[in-house]
């Protein structure tokens, strides 16, 4: 029984390392952030006002601190720990 | 004496086995189509996945990221092992230990007050509540339990 667990355990490897590579552009290993969401905090700087910032994270957290001139017109809803809410967290410590 | 009620008895008992083991088949489709649906929802979505399997704030994001890409294709694999009963109780236990994780995963986060949603199948199991999901694991698991009890005490097909 061991034996076919580690088989069928190894056969998945394959696809799964496929879609890995498949889809290395959509997805960060290093954050919950996607790479195309991810912007530098000079970017952030160099786009000035013509950028809107968005965030989504809870009053409470908001109230605490936040991006300067960051908006707060909607909250997480029901899933607070979303990817979403997660970007905007990140947003919100980089100031 | 003995041989006639023998002769007698075994078309029927012979009937009984063979409607037995077609039900274990079924049971075998069934489970083997809810997890290849499972599998393929999120083999399709490993980004949406690796974000649900993160939200349970068990493991780091790179090791979700690695079963993102990874448990869907488990999941698929041991469900077509249950279809053509190769590395048949390999894919029995496989599926029971995800399964069993996947509970304790989802009370841990209830527990913790976590409001999450399990990711198992997709954007069709977001809105279940946590009776809905415990509910459904339970008899997953224990058509699969009945799986491997019914395999150890009958012959193949």
């Amino acid at each position: 029984m061991a034996r076919q667990a580690a088989v069928l355990a190894a056969v998945a490897l394959l696809p799964g390392v496929g879609e890995a590579v498949y889809f290395r552009n959509n997805i960060s290993w290093r954050s919950a952030i996607a790479p195309s969401e991810m912007v530098t905090v000079d970017q952030a700087r160099a786009w000035g006002d013509t950028a809107i910032w968005v965030d989504a994270r809870p009053e409470d957290e908001f109230a605490r601190d936040h991006v300067p001139a960051g908006k707060r017109p909607a909250a997480c809803g029901r899933k607070r720990n979303s990817l979403r809410c997660s970007c905007s967290k990140a947003v919100g410590k980089r100031g | 004496m003995l041989n006639v009620e023998l002769a007698t008895a075994a078309p029927g008992s012979n009937i009984k086995n063979r409607t037995s083991k077609i039900i274990w088949r079924i049971l075998d489709f069934v489970l083997a189509g809810i997890f290849i649906y499972a599998g393929a929802l999120k083999a399709i979505d490993p980004v949406q996945f690796a974000s649900d399997i993160d939200n349970y704030k068990i493991l780091p994001w790179p090791v979700s990221v690695a079963l993102a890409f990874y448990l869907p294709w488990l999941e698929i694999f041991c469900a077509l092992a249950l279809v053509f009963r190769f590395l048949y109780r390999g894919a029995l236990s496989i599926l029971m230990l995800l399964i069993v994780t996947f509970t304790l995963a989802t009370i841990a986060a209830k527990i913790r007050g976590l409001d999450i949603t399990c990711g198992c199948f997709g954007h069709v199991s977001q809105h279940w509540s946590f009776p809905s999901h415990l509910a459904t694991n339970l008899a997953i698991l224990a058509s699969l339990l009945a799986l491997g009890i019914s395999n150890r005490l009958r012959k193949p097909l």
